[in-house]
């Protein structure tokens, strides 16, 4: 009878081993996926953010009457810009976004580009406008 | 051998905790996958949109090129329409862009009194 009770907790024993064996091998598995979607979701956030800023951006730039009201209004829009001669830098919910601008031909070319915290860049647009729209 | 004997005997039988790591892993393995393909398809729809305001605003840029061209032909006294790509008529003048492949951008300037507005510039 003793036997029959160490033989039948010796296999319990070794059958619970085996489950968590298996429950740690595919659960180490399940994580590196958990991890990998987690990762390609936050990135899609963060270019889906990109998209919006820089879009937005270039909508009210390229409809701007002139370079200078385009500028303030996207100052309205995003008051934290920081306007200088030849670029426009904001930071906006982890992100910054950067504005250049050159003038070729009677036109102004933006490159409206949006950057990760850690400096790379997630998105950029051009974008031109008429140097002077006539009122 | 009985069939209580082999139940409790065998080294490999399913018990309850083989039951219930299998009903386990398998839980965790549906929703990591369903997890990855709801994150892909969230990329690939961001990407899809992400390349679609590419498109848009590489169009609008061709037609505002066209717009600059035409202001500039419009200043000289024969301007020589046949060098750019628009119709012109005695009180419009207008331009299309392909816009990717099903779409058009439709940019028209009508001539109001002694001036030419941009009457539409729309997707179509």
């Amino acid at each position: 009878m003793e036997q029959k009770t160490r033989s039948h907790s010796g296999s319990l024993l070794l059958e619970l081993m085996l489950a968590i064996l298996i429950f740690a091998l595919s659960a180490s598995v399940c994580v590196q996926v958990f991890v990998k979607a987690h990762q390609m979701s936050a990135q899609a956030q963060a270019l889906s953010q990109s998209v919006r800023h820089c879009s937005s951006a270039g909508e009210i730039l390229r409809q701007a009457p002139s370079r200078e009201e385009g500028l303030q209004l996207l100052k309205q829009c995003y008051p934290q810009l920081e306007i200088g001669p030849a670029s426009a830098q904001a930071d906006l919910e982890g992100q910054t976004i950067q504005i250049h601008w050159t003038q070729k031909d009677g036109l102004v070319c933006y490159t409206i580009a949006c950057q990760d915290p850690g400096g790379s860049q997630i998105y950029s647009l051009e974008v031109l406008a008429l140097e002077e729209v006539q009122p | 051998m009985s069939g209580k004997q082999r139940s409790q005997g065998g080294f490999f039988h399913m018990g309850t905790i083989s039951l219930l790591t299998v009903f386990l892993v398998v839980v965790l393995v549906v929703l990591s996958l369903l997890m990855l393909s709801s994150a892909k398809q969230d990329y690939d729809y961001s990407q899809k949109l992400a390349q679609r305001k590419q498109t848009y605003f590489a169009a609008h840029n061709q037609a505002q090129q066209i717009h600059r061209q035409v202001l500039d032909a419009l200043e000289q006294e024969e301007p020589d329409w046949e060098q750019l790509p628009v119709t012109v008529s005695e009180t419009e003048i207008s331009w299309q862009v392909p816009v990717g492949d099903s779409q058009m951008l439709k940019a028209v300037l009508t001539r109001q009194q002694d001036r030419w507005v941009v009457t539409c510039w729309q997707v179509e």
